[in-house]
């Protein structure tokens, strides 16, 4: 099994995990904050912390929770929608779609077979909306399929092989795009 | 004559996909990685898409950056989505296989058309930097290596006696060797550019007869008239300013006439309007 699904898995079963109230050890508030926004990644020692203990995991969700709700304030102090209109054009199958609706975000679905069955999705944001951000970002439809998770790099971009059967183009078909904090 | 100044006329292929491999030394292990670019010849947005890899993306982009050096547009601009076979590994060896199949995709295969193996390190405006543990790579490859294969290495990596003994064995099998300073050294791998004409005699014709425009088989012009007034910044439908709406509606037609095969059709203009004229945007 991969290291990262392993870890994935044993998160999802430790999230269970009742709380004995045994911490001999525990994580800095500041050191989380951190790691929530991308600027460090904890050590293998911190993560096992997180992993075994409930009351820091819980810790890290009231401030991711809490994180998010300001990244929602500072875009709606802005004016700045989430929401990605687009009304999907008909006659784009095999070549590069882009969806530049929205003023600060761009968002392009490149096809990497002529069969239509597998893709990449694409997402540059403005400087003034990387600017804004406490952390990553996802993008999801109205349906609420994720189409890409995480931050985005030096100039502003981000990028995830499409994972699912139908083709994104489907999906927008029936669907509105809309980002959302991490 | 080479008149094909247009890159998204017709016949021109939707992609290219190119794959180039380059060995990964590991602490136990050596193996051979690959990295697979595709390039998209009507979308020039200088894209460089590297999914799921942060890290990644931001080498990645200074190599192509440096591989695109000198190059012009629309090439320069083309958009490439591009994955590694195995993206867990560390140093900058891959650089020449990135550069190689990046300039491969974009411009169209030349030259050699079998499997291509590279090692080098990309440097400022293409020149190739020595690798580290190239005398294991070659070891490595001495075993994988099939005739008819073509390896490109630095130059810089063959000065030590026991890489040489290597090398020549590797020639002795009928694999291709190439040693490489720069990149504009293997150009011949790559279809010259728009803008690099071959002979000098085209290059003055392409300069008098300038960009090709196809000829249209219709031309549609819409006039968009947007209510400028302060009503529109009431709530509309969707919870968000009237005139927000209005703009995301007007960016999404604009989206989709420019994903359309006959986006160079279409004519738009836009008009706002308000109560009042304000005369000093008039020009006097």
């Amino acid at each position: 099994m991969h290291p990262e699904t392993r870890k994935r898995l044993l998160a999802a079963l430790l999230a269970a995990q009742p709380d004995t109230g045994e911490h001999p050890q525990a994580l800095d508030e500041a050191r989380l904050r951190q790691a929530l926004t991308g600027t460090v990644e904890l050590s293998p020692a911190e993560q096992a912390l997180l992993l075994h203990d409930p009351s820091a995991r819980q810790r890290l969700y009231a401030l991711r929770d809490a994180q998010r709700a300001r990244q929602y304030l500072i875009w709606k102090r802005l004016g700045m929608a989430t929401q990605v209109s687009y009304l999907a054009a008909a006659d784009v199958t095999d070549h590069p779609v882009t969806i530049d609706t929205h003023p600060h975000l761009t968002v392009k679905v490149f096809p990497l077979d002529a069969e239509g069955t597998r893709w990449t999705i694409f997402l540059k944001v403005s400087e003034t909306l990387q600017e804004t951000l406490l952390s990553g970002l996802r993008l999801l439809d109205s349906g609420g399929l994720l189409w890409l998770i995480g931050q985005v790099d030096a100039d502003g971009e981000l990028s995830m092989d499409w994972a699912h059967a139908e083709s994104p183009l489907q999906r927008l078909h029936h669907y509105e795009l809309r980002i959302e904090p991490r | 004559m080479n008149c094909a100044l247009n890159p998204a006329k017709p016949g021109t292929p939707a992609r290219r996909e190119v794959l180039v491999e380059f060995p990964v030394v590991g602490g136990r292990t050596t193996t051979l990685n690959h990295v697979r670019v595709i390039a998209y010849p009507d979308s020039l947005e200088r894209v460089v898409s590297v999914p799921a890899s942060r890290h990644r993306s931001r080498g990645a982009k200074a190599i192509i950056d440096n591989a695109r050096y000198g190059e012009h547009k629309p090439e320069v601009d083309m958009d490439v989505v591009l994955h590694f076979d195995n993206q867990y590994f560390d140093g900058a060896s891959f650089g020449l296989a990135l550069a190689l199949a990046d300039k491969r995709a974009r411009h169209g295969l030349a030259g050699y058309q079998g499997r291509l193996v590279a090692t080098g390190v990309l440097g400022p405006q293409g020149a190739v930097d020595p690798v580290d543990a190239f005398v294991l790579k070659l070891t490595y490859l001495e075993q994988v290596l099939n005739p008819g294969d073509l390896f490109l290495y630095p130059t810089r990596n063959t000065t030590r006696g026991d890489s040489l003994a290597v090398l020549q064995r590797l020639r002795q099998r009928d694999i291709a060797l190439r040693e490489v300073e720069h990149l504009a050294q293997v150009r011949d791998l790559w279809q010259p550019g728009i803008l690099q004409p071959r002979t000098e005699e085209e290059s003055v014709m392409v300069e008098r007869i300038g960009p090709i425009t196809e000829t249209k088989a219709f031309e549609q012009l819409g006039i968009l008239v947007l209510d400028g007034s302060g009503s529109m910044s009431e709530t509309g439908i969707s919870d968000q300013p009237k005139a927000e709406e209005v703009n995301q509606a007007v960016r999404g037609l604009m989206s989709r006439l420019r994903n359309s095969r006959q986006r160079e059709n279409f004519l738009l203009a836009v008009i706002t309007y308000d109560h009042q004229v304000d005369t000093g945007r008039l020009e006097r």
